[in-house]
């Protein structure tokens, strides 16, 4: 090997090392926390060697002693649930409305097409703060207030304009004559976003989706207001353990590891995906 | 006026594919958003059930007091901050992730990681962390030599620290967008270019650059607009202080909201906030259109 | 604009309080025997809780209310900033999806002027509704009575509707390490002259600092710790002839100590620090001392799995001021029933239930501090468990109940008394950050609070 490819791989794996290291630091400082009790937790100088206790996460998931009522759910397994059905659902609708408008925004020729694309984007700017108020009440009117469908629909906000924004970006860079072969051949619109389109987005479409769906997981304002007792969102959760007199940091700790998994597994998954998108691409 | 040919999606087809997500949006956005304007020139305080319209009134009261004022600067600050930080730190992350070694992996699946923990909590962790007395950074600079910082507890240092943590908790959503617009290239290209003997710095400036200028400006949309807003973070860490230097315009907002109940001006402050993403994101898109633009023209010749 | 002091340990104040009551009590008493926890059964109740060992210590119980009464119970645990917009969210529109909330005094204010608050003294007096071993006379009325209002703003704190119930309260004290202390051979300051005399010492022991107390820009500075201080120097909001003393001459000389303190005995960094950072840096044994914090972080203290300084731990009431007054702040969580509740009446049987004797005393058991109802502070196990707290047996209790008798809520009572405060704090953080001459800023501070009552 030459030394100058030497020396760049040696960089390279430095900057790397240091990324990761940047990145998973603070990660491990919270699994470690998890692990702690709250005296190993406080101590000065910091403890890196302690005895390990399970018992923020059984607290986390089976909660108190004694709280658990016969029959139900522990209350941070229904939270968590939850979040599963709105941040699936929420990602699933996005993609359903959102993936399609992507390709129309980004392939037609109407006039005005980057003010709607805009329009779309511009329901982000708002600060939640300006619409949240008015939203609760037109949710407690309307019975939408602490219901699964009120979630998904409110995440909307948060999910659609990811999407489409994301998809336009990488459907403008598909060249356009594999389209045009495909639609000499006969192929309606939708079956040519099915069967051309879509495989040849793969990294797109999964990276979309996992930001979407982290996005949605991690939303703290409208699992707030607008949901209730029976569809409260696992961040919430994770913020019971700050209580008025005291932060349980173990307990926070151990339910921030616990709601990380879901994410961590999809996020793997897809990035599987994004490697596949990468050799189809290459493929054509 | 562009003319629609036959590999374009027609306009009806855009119109009927456009149809429910704009509905779904509009739906859920518009009576609140018209509201939350309406209230920006009412006297409206969330303890009396009456309020009158004032006209500019609150407006003129904001741009009267310094502290508001000094409220824009900071956001503008922190939000230039975040973009010039984080930008450049995901295209640098991205670049290293299109490279095959064995840390590639490593590095890719811990790029997720700081984007599964909730903002506000990795806010309260950070928090922690940087506590000048009992946090782990400052124990750990010491070890090295360096002298304890003050971190989020000075009025100097803190609105740099909150940025250090938006850094930690969305440089990974920059590298993953930037990661897969550099994998969107198509191989020939690279590949044409290693044929020729183009060096990694080369091939960066030459193709990789100008394909990805569309995903930069995506980013940068992206985190400009979350960055003026940004709230939890700074909630969690420093609700605003020590004195004044973390009061950004969204906290000044909340405060007079759910602290003082006076909706009509947080509402005002938070319309100004609103103008000002619109403005933004209005001359990013330039840009990103500009690019788009071309990929049109193309698309047309073809 | 003197209040009434909490009182709450003192025999002699709860008999004639007692006495105040008895005839209700009585009559309540006679009409029915057997009380029917059973009327609202079938229907449910929502309470909305801001996370507190209160909260943890009620959870288990509630299966109990449930069976009783056949209401089905539906408890919303939120931290306390989250609580808090939710509970605006829904009393502001009037929804009505929270029945039963946890509140206080401070936030009250805003709430009754609002009318969000269902009044409670119908639902007391109505022998249907209150069973008959309720004895409202148990509470120590200075409590009970700061929920009391008449809804003109600056005045008539104590009288008019009851307008919530109180759950547990929350004074003020020094917390020490006697071993750093016998180590420097200091004594526990008694004075806040004393206290400034030996704050460059403190650290020079085992402790690594000196002293620790939040020092933020919000309401709590003003009206709880440095509060304590204030009052203790004779400083109210306002005087008797209704001039506001933000910038008086003795304001000022206690905002220059407390500057003084916080900057000879506390590390850099001291002028952001928050509750629970106070309440852990004592814990972890790096302080010497914790100046007029919560009484109700001393559990935490106490505890061996969450403390480095359980058996290292003494108590002191507050110092005194230049001329000897001791005077302390004090807060009160309490529960209210929504005025847009559809469900009022089994709201009410929850929080009578709750605020009842018997429930109280198992919350106190589980640690919900400090209690409430007289008979709760006489209940051997509770006494038992707090006597064992502190330096020598008995010193806790000692020092709360000291703490008691001076603590009152001494402000007025106006719905945005907590924007007054946040600017109040303010002033104190200019002063220790930008080095702002005391007078001048506490002035401006004077002025603009002075705009805030138009």
């Amino acid at each position: 090997m030459k030394p100058v490819k030497l020396a760049e791989g040696t960089a390279v794996a430095l900057a790397q090392v240091l990324f990761i290291g940047f990145f998973v630091f603070p990660i491990i400082w919270i699994f470690m926390m998890s692990l702690k009790n709250f005296r190993d937790i406080i101590s000065y100088p910091p403890k890196f060697l302690f005895s390990p206790t399970l018992q923020n996460y059984s607290e986390t998931i089976l909660g108190a002693e004694g709280a658990l009522r016969a029959g139900e759910l522990p209350e941070y397994v229904r939270f968590l649930i939850n979040s599963m059905i709105i941040s699936g659902g929420a990602v699933c609708l996005a993609a359903l409305l959102g993936v399609p408008a992507a390709y129309a925004l980004a392939r037609s020729g109407i006039p005005g097409r980057k003010h709607i694309a805009f329009t779309f984007l511009s329901f982000r700017f708002a600060p939640e703060l300006m619409v949240i108020l008015p939203m609760y009440l037109i949710y407690t009117q309307i019975g939408l207030y602490d219901t699964y469908l009120g979630m998904v629909l409110s995440h909307q906000l948060i999910c659609l304009p990811l999407v489409i924004w994301i998809m336009m970006s990488f459907f403008q860079d598909i060249p356009i004559e594999i389209e045009e072969a495909a639609r000499v051949d006969g192929a309606s619109i939708l079956l040519t976003l099915r069967a051309v389109i879509l495989p040849m987005s793969g990294p797109g479409i999964a990276s979309a989706l996992i930001i979407a769906f982290i996005f949605s997981w991690n939303n703290l304002i409208f699992g707030l207001v607008l949901a209730g007792p029976n569809t409260r969102p696992v961040t919430m959760g994770i913020l019971q353990a700050m209580t008025f007199d005291q932060i349980k940091w173990g307990l926070m700790a151990a339910a921030a590891m616990v709601s990380a998994l879901p994410g961590m597994i999809a996020a793997i998954y897809l990035q599987r995906h994004i490697t596949r998108g990468l050799t189809m691409g290459a493929v054509k | 006026m562009v003319s629609v040919s036959s590999s374009r999606v027609s306009a009806r087809t855009t119109y009927i594919l456009l149809f429910l997500p704009a509905l779904a949006m509009l739906a859920l956005a518009l009576y609140p958003f018209v509201q939350g304007v309406m209230t920006a020139f009412a006297d409206r305080k969330l303890y009396y059930t009456s309020s009158e319209f004032v006209g500019f009134q609150n407006f003129i009261e904001l741009f009267s007091d310094d502290e508001f004022r000094d409220s824009i600067l900071r956001t503008l600050a922190f939000t230039a901050g975040v973009i010039l930080v984080q930008i450049p730190l995901g295209l640098g992350i991205a670049l290293l992730l299109v490279r095959q070694n064995w840390l590639q992996p490593l590095l890719r699946n811990t790029l997720v990681l700081p984007l599964l923990i909730p903002p506000v909590v990795a806010g309260l962790m950070w928090k922690t962390m940087m506590q000048p007395q009992s946090g782990i950074l400052n124990w750990l600079l010491s070890k090295v030599g360096i002298l304890p910082q003050t971190w989020l507890s000075h009025v100097d240092t803190a609105l740099l620290s909150v940025i250090l943590i938006d850094t930690w908790v969305f440089t990974p959503f920059a590298a993953l967008i930037l990661l897969a617009g550099l994998q969107s290239i198509p191989t020939e290209l690279e590949e044409a270019a290693q044929v020729d003997g183009a060096g990694a710095f080369l091939i960066f400036r030459a193709i990789q650059l100008p394909w990805i200028v569309p995903f930069i400006v995506l980013v940068a949309l992206f985190r400009v607009t979350d960055s003026l807003k940004s709230f939890e973070l700074f909630y969690a860490t420093t609700r605003g202080g020590p004195l004044n230097a973390t009061r950004t315009m969204h906290i000044m907002a909340y405060e007079e909201a759910f602290r003082w109940s006076s909706v009509g001006k947080a509402m005002a402050a938070v319309f100004v906030l609103w103008l000002m993403s619109y403005f933004m994101s209005m001359f990013l898109m330039s840009k990103w259109q500009r690019r788009s633009g071309v990929g049109d023209e193309t698309g047309q010749a073809s | 604009m003197e209040s009434e002091s909490l009182q709450m340990l003192k025999p002699r104040s709860w008999v004639s309080a007692l006495a105040g009551v008895a005839l209700l009590g009585t009559a309540t008493a006679a009409v029915s025997q057997d009380f029917d926890w059973r009327q609202q059964e079938g229907s449910s109740v929502n309470v909305l809780l801001v996370s507190h060992s209160f909260v943890d210590a009620l959870k288990p119980l509630v299966p109990e209310f449930e069976e009783m009464t056949g209401i089905t119970v539906t408890l919303d645990v939120l931290a306390e900033q989250a609580a808090n917009e939710k509970l605006l969210a829904d009393l502001s529109s009037r929804a009505g999806n929270v029945d039963v909330f946890m509140t206080s005094p401070l936030s009250n204010w805003q709430y009754a002027t609002a009318n969000w608050l269902e009044p409670l003294d119908a639902y007391l007096d109505n022998a249907a509704l209150t069973s008959p071993d309720y004895n409202v006379g148990d509470f120590f009325q200075g409590v009970l009575n700061s929920n009391r209002w008449t809804r003109v703003p600056m005045q008539g704190i104590g009288e008019g509707p009851l307008w919530a119930l109180p759950i547990n309260t929350e004074s003020y004290l020094l917390a020490y390490r006697p071993s750093v202390f016998a180590e420097l051979g200091l004594e526990v300051p008694k004075t806040y002259e004393d206290l400034l005399a030996i704050a460059d010492q403190l650290d020079k022991g085992a402790a690594e600092f000196g002293l620790i107390t939040r020092f933020d820009k919000f309401w709590d500075l003003p009206y709880l710790t440095f509060g304590t201080m204030l009052q203790s120097y004779g400083v109210e909001m306002i005087d008797a002839d209704g001039n506001l003393q933000i910038c008086s001459d003795a304001s000022v000389r206690a905002t220059d100590d407390f500057v003084t303190l916080i900057k000879t005995a506390s590390p850099e960094g001291a002028g952001a620090f928050t509750w629970y950072e106070a309440l852990q840096g004592f814990a972890s044994g790096q302080y010497a001392l914790s100046l007029n914090e919560a009484d109700l972080f001393a559990p935490v203290y106490q505890d061996p799995s969450q403390s480095q300084i359980s058996d290292d731990v003494g108590y002191a009431p507050t110092p005194l001021g230049p001329d000897g007054t001791r005077k302390a702040g004090a807060w009160i969580w309490s529960m209210s029933i929504n005025a847009a509740s559809k469900n009022k009446e089994a709201a009410w049987l929850f929080l009578s239930w709750v605020t009842s004797s018997d429930t109280m005393i198992a919350t106190h058991l589980t640690g919900n501090m400090n209690p409430v109802r007289a008979s709760a502070w006489e209940s051997a196990e509770v006494v038992e468990m707090v006597n064992s707290w502190g330096e020598t047996p008995g010193q806790y209790s000692e020092v709360t109940a000291t703490m008691a008798e001076v603590a009152a809520v001494r402000f007025p009572p106006h719905p945005e008394l907590t924007r007054m405060l946040d600017r109040w704090a303010q002033a104190v953080q200019e002063v220790y950050f930008n080095g702002t001459d005391t007078r001048t800023a506490l002035c401006e501070a004077q002025d603009d609070v002075g705009k805030m009552f138009n």
